[in-house]
């Protein structure tokens, strides 16, 4: 289409601008505020320092949810990895009976609220004697990690040949064979970034941590709700910047693998 | 003994047959096409064949053995896909060179065997390159060395021009024949196009709905289709109805009209009822602008519609008793230009050229 | 010959079974860990639901309906229900409204400039809610952004107190939605061929009426998909009410994470969540068939 300046256009360009800026905003000025330099929040900013980021690095509690964190988001990623890269495989293979069920179970856990999940998995975790513990919560992010990979490695495939699998079937390699020589390297960048965002996925979950984290094994998100509820600390700020930078990092390296097209389709 | 023998495959998806009762023999190195409307599993069964998909019933023995159930890694078969199917994500060379990698040929034999099987297909030079530096018809090329280079029992290509343009299909199709010759490689190819199938075959396999309607050379499913879908599907054929009156022997006299009368030669007349078909193709009809016959034939009154200047030939179309027919005459440009203005001319049909068809049932 | 000694017993059968559709195999990772840890808990939260409650922490096994009598019943909890509703469509329609402008402008952008708004649409969308409500704190706190410049501009006199307030709730569960909307919508409209449009205004419509004639009622049903979403998630989210919201305005989410963790009344608190699965299913079933009739039209 062709770019004219007329008002409506104007209009749909302002609203945009306005919208974009609405949702980034709580973003930007998040960052902004972690190198405040006073004990109170204030905007803009009263000098420069990096205090709040070496009381985040000195303070037991924030890094031990920050280490929780990443052992969650590692094991989370490993796992909604491998079982939603297959299912994508699996499912945009070909068509069969009962696909639209497949999906439906997969995806069903990613769009209810992610309070339901909390609950249930505090009532059956508490029955089966593995609340509290990081396998709890591993449990109930892969819940979200693997319709997320699942989503985004459907959209990575939706460019992939799936002919050339018969090709090499057809040339003399197994079904192993050809999963490890053909499929994997071809959606290899697919794979990297189902991963990564699987990760991010993990990393800022708050709604299930809640309800199966104890005080070992709180993540950061659940630390971050608890000291919003007591007040308004710069230290939070500190973290948060550093949750916004890992996912600047891994959105970053999503686009630059398979491009933001991919990424906006899922 | 047979290089493919398939005995009564049948495959089916849920509620729909996809193919139907299939049964065929293709002898070593013979250039067999399975031909047919989009949907009337030709790929199927070629799939079949190749092992990407299992029958539902029936057996398919590849050089004397059964390979119904056998993946396709393990039967002795090639196939160039459709839409060629490369490993985008490896070379030219490494593409052809796979099959013999995961048959753990020696290095140096690899390296000679597909530089010579590039050569073959005219790529030399090229095997650096990745498919997506290549155009349609070198990757083309590309799939067909790559299948080769195992040395298969059997060839299988998946309407593999289809995505070519009109010169490069017509170019490619006399050089699949010509590595097919000095191969010597039995060889199914999949086709809709039936030009494709008559120029290179050397014999048809004519599919529809599933089953088999015909199998035959060339010549033979051209001149002597043996149901209606065939005198339809293969060239081009006028259909006119008719009315039985007479059987004799071996002749049928057919009323096309209450003045036109045909005897058609015709071996079994025991099932023709009442009401016929007369097929005829354009070319054995003739435009005449006077009503005398010149040899046996019959003149039939029409009317000029349209004629239509198709390069080496002109097409006529003309109607008779409402009907609409189609004429070709190769007789020479200027010959033929004369009937142009005509508004009423006549066409003469020798009996002999036309076929009978029933009601029911095939060609007689 | 292999096809020649397969015989018609049980174990046979089954393994043709298995060779027929050994790709289901692929799911299998996946739906145990969906099945056991997903559905088999919801069933679970069923079950406990029909308990009734004794003390802290002690149910008493039994079948009865009470904790839904009282959740559907009682006006506290309706006026819980009925304030989540409100709450939840106020950030649907105010998210249809002007999303709706912003992914039409977006999905008609091409090249560098359209992958740039999208990539700034994206990082909100992966960076965490909670970090984000943090900031809606800095942003709407009383020594924050929007105070500090309402008074520099002498618009007020003293800070307004927007946190802890439905509006701050409001805006959080939008800042929540918004990207997701923004990405369904642009899908929908990214799906409507241009041919069409050059069709319609090749054949003399302007271009108001070719917008309302192809795009608006194209976008229809994804439109509605959309809005669907905005509400599940609106009616569910527990962080935003929770650190947003005033202690006196509560909703569903806020009463449900009360009673499993503060009152340890699970039955009741699992009553409740399972009225906000059943809820959130219904509507989700709802979208699928509208995705699926939007399909056959398009």
């Amino acid at each position: 289409m062709k770019k004219k300046l007329d008002i409506p256009t104007i209009c749909l360009f302002l609203t945009t601008m306005m919208v974009l800026g609405f949702i980034l905003t709580p973003i930007w000025i998040t960052v902004a505020v972690s190198f405040n330099q006073g004990n109170y929040i204030v905007f803009p900013p009263n000098g420069f320092s990096i205090r709040w980021y070496l009381e985040f690095f000195n303070d037991y509690t924030w890094m031990m949810a920050f280490k929780n964190s990443l052992m969650v988001a590692a094991a989370t990623m490993v796992i909604s990895t491998t079982a939603g890269v297959l299912s994508a495989l699996g499912y945009m293979r070909r068509k069969f009976p009962g696909r639209n069920l497949i999906n439906l179970i997969i995806m069903m856990p990613f769009l209810v609220p992610g309070i339901i999940i909390g609950i249930c998995l505090l009532i059956f975790l508490h029955k089966i004697h593995l609340s509290g513990t990081y396998v709890a919560v591993v449990i109930g992010h892969c819940l979200w990690g693997i319709p997320t990979v699942f989503l985004l490695v459907q959209a990575v495939l939706s460019g992939y040949d799936f002919t050339i699998e018969d090709a090499a079937r057809d040339l003399g390699a197994g079904p192993i064979k050809t999963f490890f020589t053909i499929t994997l390297p071809c959606i290899k960048t697919g794979i990297f970034t189902a991963m990564i965002f699987s990760f991010i996925t993990s990393f800022g979950e708050f709604n299930i941590a809640l309800f199966v984290t104890d005080p070992t094994t709180t993540t950061m998100p659940v630390q971050i709700w608890n000291s919003l509820k007591y007040e308004v600390t710069p230290i939070v700020a500190a973290v948060s910047t550093v949750m916004i930078f890992f996912t600047l990092v891994g959105i970053g390296a999503g686009a630059k693998f398979i491009g933001v097209n991919k990424i906006t389709q899922m | 003994m047979y290089d493919v023998e398939l005995v009564d495959l049948n495959k089916n998806y849920r509620n729909v047959i996809a193919v139907e009762d299939v049964s065929l023999e293709i002898k070593k190195g013979e250039f067999l096409f399975l031909l047919g409307p989009s949907g009337c599993g030709k790929t199927t069964t070629l799939r079949m064949i190749g092992g990407m998909e299992e029958p539902t019933s029936g057996t398919i023995r590849i050089q004397g053995k059964d390979v119904s159930n056998v993946p396709p890694e393990k039967r002795d078969t090639s196939t160039v896909f459709q839409n060629w199917a490369l490993f985008p994500h490896k070379t030219i060379s490494e593409n052809v060179a796979f099959g013999l990698v995961l048959r753990k040929v020696p290095k140096a034999t690899i390296n000679e065997e597909v530089k010579k099987y590039l050569a073959m297909v005219g790529l030399d030079g090229f095997g650096d390159r990745y498919p997506n530096q290549l155009s349609g018809g070198q990757k083309q090329r590309v799939a067909l060395a790559r299948a080769l280079i195992v040395n298969p029992a059997v060839l299988l290509l998946d309407e593999p021009l289809s995505a070519l343009d009109l010169k490069l299909r017509h170019q490619m199709r006399f050089e699949i024949k010509r590595i097919q010759k000095n191969l010597k490689v039995t060889t199914i190819f999949v086709t809709h196009d039936q030009t494709e199938a008559l120029a290179m075959a050397d014999r048809i396999v004519i599919m529809n709905k599933g089953r088999i309607e015909q199998i035959g050379t060339p010549t033979d499913v051209y001149f002597n289709p043996k149901t209606k879908f065939v005198s339809d599907f293969i060239g081009e054929m006028n259909f006119m109805p008719g009315k039985l009156i007479k059987k004799e022997n071996s002749t049928a006299k057919v009323a096309l009209s209450d003045f036109c009368h045909l005897d058609i030669p015709c071996a079994d007349t025991s099932r023709l009822t009442q009401d016929v078909m007369v097929g005829i193709r354009p070319e054995k009809l003739f435009v005449k602008s006077d009503p005398t016959p010149s040899n046996a034939g019959i003149l039939l009154p029409v009317t000029m519609e349209e004629v239509t200047f198709l390069g080496q030939l002109l097409r006529f179309h003309v109607t008779f008793e409402g009907k609409m027919m189609i004429v070709d005459d190769f007789g020479g440009i200027n010959r033929a230009l004369r009937y142009q203005k005509l508004e009423t001319a006549y066409i003469e049909i020798n009996p002999k050229d036309c076929l009978l068809i029933p009601e029911q049932g095939d060609v007689l | 010959m292999e096809s020649a000694i397969k015989k018609n017993t049980l174990p046979a059968r089954m393994h043709e079974a298995y060779r027929k559709n050994k790709f289901f195999i692929m799911f299998l990772p996946a739906v145990i860990i969906v099945s056991s840890f997903f559905f088999i808990p919801i069933l679970s939260l069923l079950r406990i639901s029909f308990y009734s409650y004794v003390e802290m922490g002690v149910f008493d096994p039994g079948f009865n309906l009470e904790n839904y009598v009282k959740f559907l019943t009682d006006p506290f909890y309706l006026q819980v229900i009925w304030y989540t509703m409100k709450i939840a469509l106020t950030v649907t329609m105010i998210c249809l409204i002007f999303g709706y402008p912003v992914a039409y402008y977006i999905s008609c952008m091409t090249g560098k400039w359209k992958m740039f708004l999208l990539l700034l649409l994206i990082i909100p969308l992966w960076t965490n809610l909670i970090v984000r409500i943090y900031g809606w704190f800095v942003i709407l706190g009383s020594q924050g952004l929007l105070n500090s410049i309402l008074l520099s501009l002498n618009l007020i006199e003293k800070p307004l107190s927007i946190v802890f307030s439905t509006t701050a709730v409001v805006i959080g569960l939008l800042d929540n939605v918004f990207p997701w909307i923004l990405l369904i919508m642009i899908s929908v409209m990214e799906g409507i061929e241009w041919p069409l449009i050059e069709a319609a205004r090749d054949l003399g419509a302007g271009r108001i009426k070719t917008f309302y004639e192809i795009t608006f009622k194209l976008s229809l049903p994804g439109v509605a998909v959309a809005g669907l979403f905005a509400f599940v998630w609106s009616v569910g989210e527990y962080a935003v009410p929770s650190l947003l919201g005033s202690s006196s305005q509560r909703t569903i989410s806020i009463e449900i994470a009360d009673q499993m963790l503060n009152m340890l009344n699970w039955p009741f608190g699992a009553a409740m969540a399972f009225v906000l699965f059943a809820i959130s299913v219904s509507v989700l079933l709802i979208n699928n068939w509208l995705s699926s009739r939007s399909n056959i039209t398009r």
